[in-house]
């Protein structure tokens, strides 16, 4: 990020406890800052993977994953995404959605499944970015499909 | 936050591994009725996950499955509601006229909470005799209710039916991305290959809704859609802005799809050439970014809809997503409701999240610092299918309240837009059917 834009961002932020008694010029500075802090760092060791491209990407039962994914096995990578609705407080497992709403019936392709190997569950409204280690492949029990995609990290962002 | 104890049990319990079901000597489960219940227990309260499988696996059973369900689904749409949105979901699969008797009554009913899954399920085998009964619906305020009609129309009819080309042509146009892109799709099957326009137009969205990817979400669908249908998209990336190479490569997708249109018109009947308008409608085209969104509203509802509405700083408030419609409003507006909202969060403290889990969902998402990076705070309600609702706590009841008074109405406003049209009605609607009525508890709440 240009130096300019870091201490325009840093100012906004010193600013932000105004916030409960805003101005116009305010609020738009606020929503400028907003969009700055989308960006993230980039990292070459990282893969930036979408959650949407998994979600997508074409998958049958009992059939081979695609080329792409698979190339993922084991790497690093770094995605957004949503916990589920209903994720409970102190849980070492979640799902990462890509909408904030999956009504409670997950498709096995349409989730990531979180294990937090540091930490315990707290719910996080709002987009959230993890970055882990990447597993693919049908995880089974009693026949039934529990996950397809995995990620294993140490710990949810604070 | 602290979710209700009796939540987490009946969640945690449901998130146990899975009972094993028996099996015969070929490794086919057995058609037991001592399996057919454990399947409609895990299709009940299993894993959200496991729930779609196990209800999958009961219509393998056949008949005995079929009449457990039966006997399971009682005599109201209570009932009914009660075997969950993915048993719901597969009962039409049975081909059962004595199953298919209940989805629809549950269909008609505004108040049952699987309508999705009801016509979903209606429409999985339809009966060329209950066409105008899926026509009826083919305006329901539920996109995905909207979307399995359409799609159980083309089962029933020829490819050539202009009623039904026309019903699909109409739908080009509607306010929700998946219903265009499906109506697109239908249209292709039939010759009708302009209509992937639509789609290639979604490959350029750079769309969202604050830190929601609406526009990623629709390049993605549209560009497998159309790989799906053989249409070659390299070198175009969902991942890079549609600027550069990659727009060039939209444009060379566009001409692809124009070509292939027209050598699948001119082999249609005459009547039937050229009902694809040749012109997108302002709601399928892409739209700019909205960068100068202050507060938010998402509300998601599965019995009135799915609203997403934002003010901006320069009190505009702006309804949908995609290409969202625009409402001046007074000057002012969005300051007094920041303000309001920032009431809100005092009077919030640490909790971020209300009721029960579950798809209806009332998001406020207001500027606040505690959030990371500055980034909107997000105030959520949910509720599960249990009807009534005394969820909403009364500072969010005040916002919303003013929220929704904040929403003009006037004929000029319901004649320019579907999406604005009697939006401030249908936004309280909506507010009533997931954490109640917003004014009176909103007048309850201020009393407090």
């Amino acid at each position: 990020m240009p130096l300019p834009l870091v201490i325009f961002a840093l100012a906004a932020v010193l600013v932000a406890p105004g916030l409960l008694s805003r101005t116009s010029e305010e609020l738009r500075r606020w929503t400028v800052t907003q969009l700055e802090n989308e960006e993230e760092e980039p990292d070459e060791d990282v893969v930036e993977v979408s959650i949407l491209r998994l979600k997508n990407a074409r998958y049958r039962r009992g059939r081979p994953l695609p080329g792409w994914v698979q190339d993922l096995e084991g790497r690093t990578i770094r995605l957004w995404g949503y916990m589920a609705i209903g994720t409970l407080e102190g849980l070492e497992k979640f799902e990462l959605v890509p909408e904030s709403c999956e009504c409670g019936r997950s498709k096995v392709n349409h989730f990531v499944e979180v294990s937090l190997t540091d930490d315990v569950t707290r719910f996080i409204p709002g987009r959230i970015t993890l970055t882990g280690v990447f597993h693919a492949g049908e995880e089974k029990e009693d026949g039934f499909i529990t996950s397809l995609y995995r990620l294993s990290t140490p710990a949810l962002p604070d | 936050m602290h979710m209700p104890l009796v939540v987490a049990a009946l969640v945690a319990a449901s998130l146990s591994a899975p009972a094993p079901i028996g099996v015969q000597d070929d490794g086919k489960p057995a058609v037991t009725r001592e399996n057919i219940d454990k399947l409609v227990r895990h299709a009940r309260t299993g894993s959200a996950v496991i729930r779609p499988q196990a209800a999958d696996r009961l219509v393998s059973f056949g008949g005995p499955a079929a009449a457990r369900l039966l006997e399971l689904s009682g005599d109201s749409n209570a009932d009914l509601a009660a075997l969950g949105t993915s048993l719901v979901e597969v009962l039409g699969r049975f081909e059962d006229e004595r199953l298919r008797a209940k989805l629809w009554p549950a269909l008609d009913d505004s108040e049952f909470p699987w309508r999705p899954a009801a016509s979903r399920s209606l429409g999985a085998a339809p009966l060329a005799s209950e066409r105008e009964r899926f026509e009826a619906f083919l305006d329901d305020p539920i996109a995905p209710v909207r979307l399995a009609v359409l799609e159980a129309l083309s089962k029933i009819t020829e490819p050539t039916d202009e009623r039904f080309l026309r019903q699909a042509v109409r739908q080009l146009s509607d306010d929700n991305d998946y219903v265009r892109r499906a109506a697109a799709e239908l249209l292709d099957d039939r010759g009708h290959g302009r209509a992937l326009l639509w789609l290639v137009e979604d490959l350029r969205r750079v769309d969202s809704y604050f830190d929601q990817a609406t526009g990623e979400a629709a390049r993605y669908a549209a560009m497998y859609a159309l790989l799906d249908r053989g249409i070659e998209v390299e070198p175009y990336d969902p991942a890079a802005p549609a600027t550069g190479d990659n727009g060039r490569a939209i444009d060379a997708i566009g001409r692809t799809v124009e070509a292939r249109a027209d050598a699948m018109e001119a082999k249609l009947p005459e009547p039937l050439r050229g009902l694809v308008p040749r012109e997108l409608p302002t709601i399928a085209r892409a739209g700019a970014q909205v960068k100068d969104a202050v507060l938010g509203l998402a509300l998601k509802s599965c019995r009135r809809g799915d609203y997403f509405l934002r003010w901006t700083t320069g009190d505009v408030l702006v309804v949908g997503y995609g290409n969202p419609a625009r409402i001046q409003l007074p000057e002012g507006t969005t300051e007094r409701l920041a303000a309001l909202s920032g009431k809100t969060l005092e009077a919030a403290g640490d909790r971020f999240y209300w009721g029960r889990p579950g798809c209806d969902m009332e998001s406020f998402r207001v500027p606040g610092t505690k959030a990371k990076g500055g980034r909107p705070q997000m105030l959520i309600l949910s509720k599960d299918e249990q009807p009534g609702s005394d969820l909403r706590p009364g500072a969010l009841s005040v916002l919303g309240a003013a929220m929704a008074a904040s929403i003009p109405a006037g004929d000029d406003l319901d004649a320019a837009d579907p999406r604005t049209r009697e939006l401030a009605r249908r936004v309280r609607d909506a507010f009533a059917s997931i954490g109640g009525p917003v004014e009176k508890a909103a007048g309850e709440g201020a009393r407090r």
